[in-house]
């Protein structure tokens, strides 16, 4: 099972208390599980909404740089050292 | 009959003689253009020809509310200024929020045109109703915040000033006019044409109101609004973090610009994440008039020498002087954007600037004795400070900097052309075109330069699918999306900056616009006849019509300026050099390819980027159509 590493950001870090964590997954909806089993509901109640167990609106989940499009591509594999991001809301300028 | 909304006035201030002529706010000039950017777009197209010095007397400075500034309705604390640019030569403009826009209403002007130059240093004092030129010899050289408490309390203590530092009064180009002494009219120098009039400040108190049309609808629909704009996740981040949310997103993609651009990956950039931010430097949150986003951050530093409280920086202001000068001392960057808005400078240009003369000495283009024995180089924020300084004062190696990078450049030779990052003049804002496709088109052809406020598009950058869907069709999927693709981004920027033009009438904040999708033309289509009564304001295809009227009148604008297709260019750093690192290594923007699509959505000439004949004629720009034929310059 390959090792990644999830980054989390701005009230993800909050609820986590930490900025990034290293899961065995090998997809991208594994590794969420992997990330809620961590953090449990804290974690569960700001990353997925609570009526359809989607990912909340305006989330962004990137690997590699590269955004997602979820859950359509929720078993994109991954390898090894991948790099997911998982961001709430930006905006600014 | 004349609209709601309006006040019903405006002024004509002449400093060179010191008349103030007070006339009727034109219904006609309101049903084509609505307000803030359109006024100032039909104004400065009729009295500020290409024979114009942006620095003359004969220069003219709107200053502009719209019908919804002053209203409960959210964000409507804005207000915009606008002349000929003295960086760029051509369209100059620029926003702020605070609390002064609708305080120009409640004191009984819609808006001011100011022309001339006024023999000694005056500030207007804008009170219920009257325009006093007072003289402003004592305030002269006082840096902002003490000038504006100054002018408070020779005139009173509520009221709203927005002021010109000394980098205005030394017509440094992109000299910023700073409103409550926080929020900046920064881009294209409207600071320097305050300082060329000798015109320190605009003082206001007014204990008027703002009349809407159809009270109980209005009251209903904003409060919908403000609603929508608490709940809406977008809002609740930028009220938590403020702008510098942008910081991790972006080093995430690979587009935050780093070391005057040469790459979107930044080593340093944690330092700088909004989370770090607030958990080592936020003191309190401000918010806008009629404002519940509350955006605003307060910081604190106590590290020497950088020991401040201040409001801001923006995710702006952090690129500018962070990442982009290789910088990641947060107390450095909250000194230097201090520094700005004491000096009356913008950040963007100031901090593009010395990233462009940091990199001349890098490539050993300039050297250690020319930049004054500074020793020069990404990092060292100490250095940085001291330019600012240099600049506002125009001291040394600053008087070059003063001119902006274009100008500088050209003056320096020896290949420094390449390092200026610039388009028609204007320093690039905190995007990058390789990363995030449609940026590169909206920084190639916006009227003000290399632009983030009047065509970006978020969709390639931060996804949205469904947004982008309802917006420009699902066929449009994934591609509009992509940040790598050129496919669909001249369509997603010709109806954007068709909005935003709308967005700067009104005139309201571009954060809940620009970010889908609290607020959008559809939100536009419903306040406005509720506040104005036109009922005409109410249909979306003629307020489109309206925002496209203004894009090209403004593009008339320049083009009157000698602006062609061969003006709406990238830096070769975009078009050519591949994107060193990152997510996005190896990409470059293809500009012409979205330049031909571009100008064909929009019917200008792909040849020369000029309006066509019908296109203007469509708009109801025939006055237009028919000068620029008159000069020659109208395509065949």
């Amino acid at each position: 099972m390959p090792k990644v590493k999830v980054r989390l950001y701005t009230i993800l870090r909050e609820a986590a208390g930490t900025r990034e964590v290293e899961v065995e997954a090998s997809t991208v909806s594994e590794a969420l599980t992997r990330l809620l089993e961590r953090f449990g509901s804290h974690l569960k109640g700001k990353l997925l909404d609570e009526e359809t167990g989607r990912l909340r609106p305006f989330y962004n989940i990137l690997v590699n740089g590269r955004r997602i499009s979820y859950p359509r591509e929720a078993q994109l594999a991954l390898k090894q050292g991948d790099i997911l991001d998982i961001f709430p809301p930006v905006g600014g300028g | 009959m004349r609209y709601y909304g309006y006040v019903g006035k405006y002024a004509r201030i002449n400093l060179t003689n010191g008349t103030v002529c007070i006339k009727p706010t034109p219904k006609s000039l309101a049903r084509a253009f609505i307000g803030g950017s359109g006024f100032a777009a039909r104004i400065l197209w009729d009295e500020v020809g290409p024979e114009v010095d942006p620095l003359s007397p004969e220069n003219r400075l709107v200053i502009a509310t719209g019908p919804v500034t002053g209203t409960a309705w959210p964000t409507a604390g804005r207000y915009m200024m606008a002349a000929k640019s003295p960086l760029t030569g051509i369209w100059g403009e620029s926003h702020a929020g605070g609390h002064l826009g609708p305080e120009i209403k409640y004191a009984g002007f819609d808006f001011l045109v100011i022309e001339g130059r006024s023999p000694e240093p005056v500030y207007l004092y804008l009170n219920d109703g009257r325009i006093e030129i007072l003289p402003a010899g004592d305030f002269w050289g006082l840096m902002v915040h003490e000038a504006v408490d100054e002018l408070k309390r020779e005139t009173d203590l509520n009221a709203h000033v927005a002021c010109i530092g000394p980098a205005g009064e030394k017509l440094v180009r992109f000299a910023a006019v700073i409103s409550d002494y926080h929020r900046a009219h920064g881009r294209t120098g409207m600071g320097a044409v305050w300082g060329s009039k000798r015109l320190k400040a605009l003082v206001v108190r007014g204990h008027g109101s703002v009349e809407v049309a159809r009270f109980e609808q209005f009251m209903e629909i904003m409060q919908e609004a403000h609603q929508r704009g608490v709940e809406h996740p977008q809002a609740q981040a930028l009220a938590e973090y403020g702008t510098p949310l942008l910081v991790a997103y972006k080093q995430s993609i690979g587009e935050l610009p780093t070391k005057n651009h040469w790459t979107g990956v930044f080593d340093g950039a944690e330092n700088l994440m909004a989370e770090t931010l607030k958990e080592r430097y936020w003191v309190r949150t401000r918010a806008c008039f009629a404002c519940r986003t509350r955006c605003k951050k307060v910081y604190k530093s106590t590290q020497e020498p950088y020991v401040v409280t201040s409001e801001g920086p923006e995710y702006e202001a952090i690129y500018s002087f962070g990442s982009n000068l290789g910088n990641d001392n947060f107390p450095s960057i909250l000194y230097a954007n201090y520094l700005c808005n004491q000096y009356g400078l913008d950040a963007i240009s100031t901090g593009c600037t010395i990233a462009f003369l940091t990199e001349c000495v890098e490539k050993g283009i300039v050297s250690r004795e020319e930049v004054d024995g500074l020793d020069l180089k990404w990092g060292n924020h100490e250095a940085f400070i001291e330019l600012i300084h240099k600049i506002a004062k125009r001291e040394g190696i600053g008087n070059l900097l003063a001119e902006g990078v274009k100008r500088a450049a050209e003056k320096i030779g020896r290949g420094a052309e390449y390092y200026a990052l610039h388009v028609k003049g204007m320093e690039v804002s905190g995007q990058d075109g390789r990363t995030h496709r449609s940026i590169g088109l909206s920084h190639a052809v916006a009227s003000r330069g290399a632009d983030h406020l009047r065509g970006l598009v978020t969709v390639d950058q931060l996804g949205y699918e469904e947004i982008a869907a309802e917006r420009w069709g699902r066929d449009k999927l994934p591609e509009i999306c992509n940040p790598y693709s050129e496919k669909w981004k001249a369509l997603a920027v010709k109806t954007t900056e068709d909005v935003y033009a709308l967005r700067d009438t009104l005139i309201v904040c571009w954060y809940t616009v620009s970010w889908p999708p609290i607020y959008w033309v559809e939100d536009f289509a419903r306040v406005l006849p509720a506040v104005t009564g036109e009922d005409a304001f109410g249909k979306v295809d003629e307020l489109l019509r309206i925002g496209e009227r203004i894009v090209n009148l403004e593009r008339c604008f320049n083009v009157r300026e000698g602006i062609t297709r061969k003006d709406d260019r990238l830096p070769e750093r975009f078009t050519k050099e591949p994107m060193p690192q990152g997510p996005g290594k190896g990409q470059t923007v293809n500009l012409d390819i979205m330049l031909d699509e571009y100008y064909d959505l929009r019917g200008w000439d792909k040849k020369t980027g000029i309006p066509k004949r019908e296109t203007l004629e469509k708009l109801q720009l025939q006055k237009q159509a028919e000068e620029l034929a008159r000069m020659g310059k109208l395509p065949t």
